[in-house]
Parts: structure tokens; C-alpha cells; sequence
């Protein structure tokens, strides 16, 4: 079981947030005319050993998109904040 | 206003439930009051301040603990949310039109049942991932938190008193889960509204 220290509710469990997928992914440019960047975005993921940043979405709390550190290997889980506060 | 109809006739049925003679935990349907949310965008917490003002309100408070004015009560429950308890749409309608903030009457929408008893923070512990101890869940103190796989908006009264607020589509069946679950305690289910 995940903790996830939401920056508006505090300590929960994992059960109550959605996984929402890759942070790091970056939406091309509206006039991008490159299909494989296109696919890239849409169905292409890294799948990194250790640390990474991904979305989820405290569907049960505070209804807030947060942005989470965590580390795929051991499930060690680091900083969370709120995704709308993260330039 | 509609008449609404409890979602929880056939599932709070007056009377004793559970271990004989242990009557750990009291439950009771809260009558139905007003319920309005009130949400915006960025600059929430400066925008809502005319809004909140005639309330007696003095700011939009902080994610853990409840505002109380006379009847009325202020959870922020995010950033650029809060519930108001108590106080009808038609009372924030035209501050928040002019304050460019959103209010949506909410007050069919939630079923709001009570909880007294020496055994309620142990079957709430039982139920949802909320430290519900004295030490970290104090009186004032509330949480959104899932309980069943359900949103619900917990509140601690007193000591051994909670009030939760369910999504009222919803309750009939967190209701029906929470009567299971604290059948050990002993559980009594007193006349609420109906």
C-alpha cells in the first residue's frame, strides 16, 4: 500500500487517488505536423527503473490533480504537490 | 425546494443491531439542511472574501477544520472550494455573481447521518484511512476521505460523536456497509428524518 501525503488532505491511502499517468509527458505544439511525435505523445511511455513523476488525481479527497514523486523500483514514494501549482 | 425523501428508509430501521447488550455506537439520518458549494478559479481564496463577508466569515478557512458562524458552517474542502452548510443558494446568489464565483445548491445531493458512541473512532478507523485518534483528528477537525470506495465529507462533533456527509445516490449502500461493519460494537439506529 502507497501513502500519498495529498498537499490539501494530508496522509491517505492509495485507494483513494487514480493514477493518471507519465508527469513528464509534454503535449506537442497545436501546429506540430510530425505524425511520430503525435504518437509518441499519445501512446509511447518510458518505463524507468527508479525514480519518476506521475499524476494522480485524489478522487476520493480533495478532487485535486497532484504530481508525485515515486520510485518504481521500491514503490518509495517522495515529494507530492499539486499539479496545477507545478510550471 | 423539493421534498426529499431519505435514501435510507429501508436501511435505518430503528432498533438494536448486533452484540446484545452493547450499545457501542448510535446512529441517526441528520435532518436535511441547506448545502451549497461554492468554488472558483485562481485567486479563490481573495475573490470569495465578499461572498463570505455578510456570512460573518472572516476568510475561506483551511483544509482540516470547520468554520462556525450561528448555523452556519465553512468547509474549504480545496483550493478553490468550499461547502457551506446551513445557508441557502439564495443567500450567496448575488455576491457570488458578482465576485465571478461559482454556487450550486448541493442540499439534495448528500445524505448526512450521525454517529455518537464510545466505539465510533474504532469503526472509523475500520473504514477509512483518516487517523480519526483525538491526538490527530480533534473536535472542529474534518476530512474528505473514501470510505467504501465513497467521496464523504467526515466531520468530528464531540469526542465520540462524527458526522458524514455521503453522496446521496450513494448512501443507501455506505450506509448498508457501515451497519455490517459495526455489528461487533453493538449499534442502535434511532428515528432520523424520513
Amino acid at each position: 500500500m502507497i501513502r500519498i501525503n495529498c498537499p490539501v488532505c494530508g496522509l491517505r491511502d492509495e485507494t483513494e487517488f487514480t493514477y493518471g499517468g507519465d508527469a513528464n509527458v509534454k503535449r506537442p505544439a497545436m501546429d506540430e505536423k510530425d505524425p511520430k511525435v503525435w504518437m509518441d505523445y499519445v501512446f509511447n511511455r518510458s518505463n524507468p527503473r527508479g525514480d519518476h513523476q506521475e499524476y494522480w488525481h485524489h478522487t476520493q479527497g480533495c478532487r485535486q490533480w497532484v504530481i508525485l514523486e515515486r520510485n518504481t523500483l521500491d514503490h518509495t514514494v517522495g515529494q507530492c504537490r499539486l499539479a496545477k501549482e507545478v510550471k | 425546494m423539493p421534498d426529499i425523501r431519505s435514501a435510507l428508509l429501508k436501511i435505518l430501521t430503528p432498533g438494536h443491531y448486533g452484540v446484545s447488550g452493547r450499545n457501542a455506537i448510535t446512529v441517526r439520518e441528520e435532518e436535511n439542511r441547506p448545502l451549497v458549494q461554492v468554488a472558483g478559479w485562481a485567486g479563490f481564496e481573495k475573490a470569495v472574501l465578499p461572498v463570505l463577508a455578510p456570512l460573518g466569515l472572516q476568510s475561506a478557512g483551511d483544509y482540516r477544520h470547520v468554520q462556525r458562524q450561528g448555523d452556519i458552517s465553512c468547509y474549504r474542502i480545496a483550493p478553490d472550494r468550499l461547502l457551506l452548510r446551513g445557508i441557502g443558494l439564495t443567500a450567496v446568489m448575488q455576491a457570488s455573481e458578482e465576485a465571478g464565483i461559482m454556487a450550486l445548491d448541493l442540499g439534495h445531493a448528500r445524505t448526512v447521518v450521525r454517529l455518537d458512541g464510545e466505539a465510533t473512532a474504532d469503526l472509523l478507523a475500520r473504514l477509512t484511512s483518516v487517523d480519526v485518534r483525538d491526538v490527530s483528528f480533534p473536535v472542529g477537525a474534518f476530512a474528505q476521505c473514501g470510505i467504501h470506495h465513497v467521496g464523504v465529507l467526515l466531520e468530528r462533533l464531540d469526542r465520540q460523536s462524527f458526522r458524514l456527509m455521503i453522496p446521496y445516490t450513494w448512501s443507501a449502500s455506505l450506509v448498508s456497509y457501515l451497519m455490517d461493519t459495526a455489528l461487533p460494537f453493538g449499534i442502535s439506529v434511532e428515528e432520523g428524518m424520513d
